[in-house]
């Protein structure tokens, strides 16, 4: 068994990551082994991750397991351009930042420099001999990497052991003594990742981080001195962090199609609300009215000590095509831009209840298979003109599925003369058909369309029984002597 | 009330008999009836287009019918005659074709149809080919799947306060309680929607709200040789109507045209005695 981790108390005795458990054990007696567990790991990084979104939306996570860590080697990116003056600077918001993990039991080493290369390199290795409550140590001024990283050994360029070993073997053991090597040189003796991790490093090459999560191009924040508790106080934010943020879409001429909400708890949890909306919206009355269903299930604990709002989703706004026929069909009133507006509050309101899937229309689809015949449609999307049926072949209501029922029906084409469907017998009064439809053989793989795996057809009658109830059904394939076909019922008319 | 307004109001036929006067003055006191009977919130008055009526198109069904028609802006009730489930083609046609008439006149806007889970189970769901073949646009159809009455009725209200719609349509399996089909009511009254509501179970007892119950049993269409399967028909009766005498009627649906017809047979025949009408 090998060491994946430890605290400080056991590196500070010694023991090293990579040692067998017998080694590690000579050199500690008392030490506490616990079993690695690499998937729990990751998801308390990943919501480590998620928890950073307080302080930006560009969390990025390392999994790389490069480097000597103290406790891990998996660490988190955080891009805080542009953010560090909410939380009154760059070292305010790494000591901040530290403090709040410290809080929840993590002992963490942190840097910010330049580059994502210069800043894992300090954060690792730049304050070793410093202790970590002195966060100070760990901003690179801009423009400092260079100096800050020559006295740092080569492994901070996140290198694997091989490239470490062979740099060693030549005597190359700081960062600052590959500064005056040619480049060329190095790489055809050390391979490409050398070169390439210095110049990220550096900064004389560009290295993207790619975000834990899609970042929102539009994002507004609170941050709370105290924390806050109570549904009044997280209505207040959110109204407040709504106006705010469709200011911001309104200055660009856009609408929101979906916003998120996220409260992070002062025990580092975040609780996490989503809206989504039908047409494009930022009336501020809209959007309260959608989060406002929803608020309380969002709790806020022991308290919040910060909310983002963000609009991953947007849409130029005004947006007037619309699908539905708003119109009176003799008067050709062109639609009011309110007129749809209240159409779309109202959809998402309903889709906010119901669940989006559960509002909908129907659009019509180039398929005989009458189950496939129709699709449902965004609630406001343009659909296609329904083709012209003729009268009376397609019933008002659809079974989804069809359901298996008893015939008795005279051989080999005539319509039933009484079936049995949910228990009920019914004796037919009159009946029309059979419609013939055939199986869609190009797309039979895998569709569930009854019968189709088969390749049989459908045989469609419209019956009447006595009551005068109207139904829709079919035979399932051809008659073939010897054995009974199968009848199902598939829709009601009117 | 303005002139204006009722002058759009389709005429009340004279009648053979004469009972019907269609005379402004009529139309204004049934106006107030309505009004009187719909009181809004807060005391406003209630909504601009609950002066309107939707003609059916069949001049029997009109007349019996104080407005000429089906009153916009107002709740409507359907039920099946045998409330398990035997009429749910039927009753479902019915509703149907009344929002064929409902469309064919002014009312612009789509519709809000509000299903809940046991209804779609047990009798399908709403099917745009035969829909449109019946004389509706599914283009003009939203479809809100809800999964319990009180989901269905939560929605309708919400299409009802939306005043872009033509029309909301509901299926529940028990009728809503007094309180509740007086909210949809008023919800009607105030934003001129029309709402029909289809009670699946429905005894045809409950209290309600609404301006017009209607009853609605499955007929055996009309037996052409060699046709097949004729036209829908059903017997309609019209058990409740405020300010209406109760009535029935055998009626054919001519999809073709998207109206009313009269089938012979028992037409004229009236229905039980009115029952208990209340006051929304």
């Amino acid at each position: 068994m090998i060491v994946a981790a430890l605290n400080r108390a056991a590196e500070e005795a010694g023991v090293r990551p990579g040692q067998t458990l017998s080694d590690a054990r000579a050199i500690m007696p008392a030490l506490a082994v616990e079993p690695g567990d690499a998937a729990a790991d990751a998801a308390t990084l990943d919501s480590l991750a998620t928890w950073c979104g307080r302080y930006t939306p560009w969390v990025a996570l390392d999994h790389a397991g490069l480097g000597a860590g103290l406790g891990g080697a998996h660490g988190l990116w955080l891009d805080v351009s542009g953010c560090a003056a909410l939380f009154g600077g760059e070292a305010a918001l790494l000591d901040d930042l530290q403090r709040r993990l410290a809080s929840f039991g993590i002992e963490a080493r942190a840097a910010l420099a330049d580059t994502p290369g210069a800043a894992w390199a300090v954060a690792r290795y730049g304050h070793a001999g410093v202790g970590l409550a002195n966060s100070n140590a760990g901003v690179v001024p801009p423009g400092g990497a260079r100096a800050a990283l020559a006295g740092l050994p080569v492994a901070a360029l996140r290198l694997g052991p091989v490239e470490v070993e062979a740099l060693d073997r030549v005597g190359l053991r700081r960062i600052g003594e590959l500064y005056g090597m040619p480049r060329g040189a190095l790489a055809k003796r050390f391979g490409p990742t050398l070169g390439r991790r210095l110049d990220q490093a550096l900064g004389a090459a560009h290295e993207p981080l790619s975000p834990n999560r899609p970042v929102a191009p539009y994002r507004v924040q609170r941050l709370f001195a105290e924390p806050i508790a109570g549904p009044e106080a997280i209505e207040a934010v959110t109204r407040a962090l709504v106006e705010a943020l469709t200011a911001k879409l309104e200055a660009d001429g856009r609408g929101a199609r979906r916003l998120e909400l996220a409260l992070y708890r002062v025990d580092g949890t975040v609780g996490e609300l989503a809206i989504g909306t039908s047409l494009a919206v930022r009336e501020p009355r809209h959007l309260m009215r959608l989060f406002a269903e929803r608020l309380e299930r969002l709790d806020a604990g022991f308290g919040a000590d910060a909310m983002v709002l963000s609009a991953p989703l947007s849409d130029p706004l005004p947006r007037l095509q619309l699908g539905l026929d708003l119109e009176a069909r003799r008067s050709h009133r062109p639609c009011a831009p309110e007129d749809v507006a209240a159409l779309g509050e109202l959809v998402d309101r309903l889709s906010n209840r119901l669940g989006a899937a559960n509002v909908q229309r129907q659009a019509p689809r180039q398929s005989h298979i009458p189950e496939r015949a129709v699709v449902s449609a965004a609630p406001l999307a343009p659909v296609g003109e329904w083709p012209a049926q003729g009268r009376r072949e397609r019933p008002l209501r659809l079974l989804a599925p069809p359901e298996p029922i008893e015939v008795i029906a005279p051989i080999p084409d005539d319509p039933p003369v009484m079936f049995r469907w949910r228990r009920a017998v019914h004796r037919v009064r009159a009946a029309s058909g059979p419609e013939r439809l055939a199986p869609e053989w190009w797309r039979a793989t895998g569709m569930a369309a009854v019968g189709e795996g088969e390749g049989r057809f459908r045989d469609y009658y419209r019956v009447e029984d006595e009551a005068g109830r109207r139904f829709w059904l079919f035979r399932l394939g051809a008659f073939r002597p010897g054995s009974s076909p199968a009848w199902f019922m598939h829709g009601l008319s009117g | 009330m303005a002139a204006p307004h009722v002058s759009s109001v389709s005429p009340v036929r004279p009648t053979a008999h004469g009972e019907h006067k269609a005379s402004f003055a009529e139309l204004r006191r049934l106006i107030h009836a309505i009004e009187r009977a719909t009181p809004s919130v807060g005391g406003a008055v209630a909504g601009p287009a609950a002066e309107l009526a939707a003609p059916l198109g069949l001049a029997v069904l009109d007349q019996a019918l104080p407005a000429g028609g089906l009153v916009r802006g107002a709740l409507h009730e359907v039920r099946p005659a045998n409330p398990s489930g035997a009429d749910a083609g039927a009753s479902a046609g019915f509703v149907s074709a009344l929002l064929v008439r409902l469309l064919a006149g002014e009312a612009s806007g789509p519709v809000l149809w509000c299903l809940g889970a046991a209804g779609r189970r047990e009798t399908g769901r709403p099917y745009g080919p035969g829909l449109a073949a019946f004389g509706l646009d599914p283009n003009r159809l939203l479809f809100a799947w809800a999964r319990r009455d009180a989901d269905v009725l939560w929605a309708m209200r919400e299409g009802l306060g939306c005043s872009q719609l033509a029309a909301v349509i509901g299926e529940t399996e028990a009728m809503p309680d007094l309180a509740a089909s007086r909210r949809l009511q008023l919800a009607a009254g105030a934003s001129g929607v029309t709402a029909i509501l289809l009670g699946r179970r429905a005894l045809g007892s409950e209290p309600s709200a609404a301006l017009t119950r209607w009853r609605v049993a499955a007929m055996g269409s009309e037996h052409v040789p060699g046709e097949g399967v004729g036209r829908p028909r059903w017997q309609v009766a019209l058990e409740r109507c405020r300010g209406g005498v109760p009535h029935d009627w055998v009626l054919e649906w001519r999809d073709e045209t998207g109206d009313f017809a009269l089938a012979a047979a028992l037409s004229g025949r009236s229905a039980e005695p009115a029952q208990a009408r209340l006051a929304g």
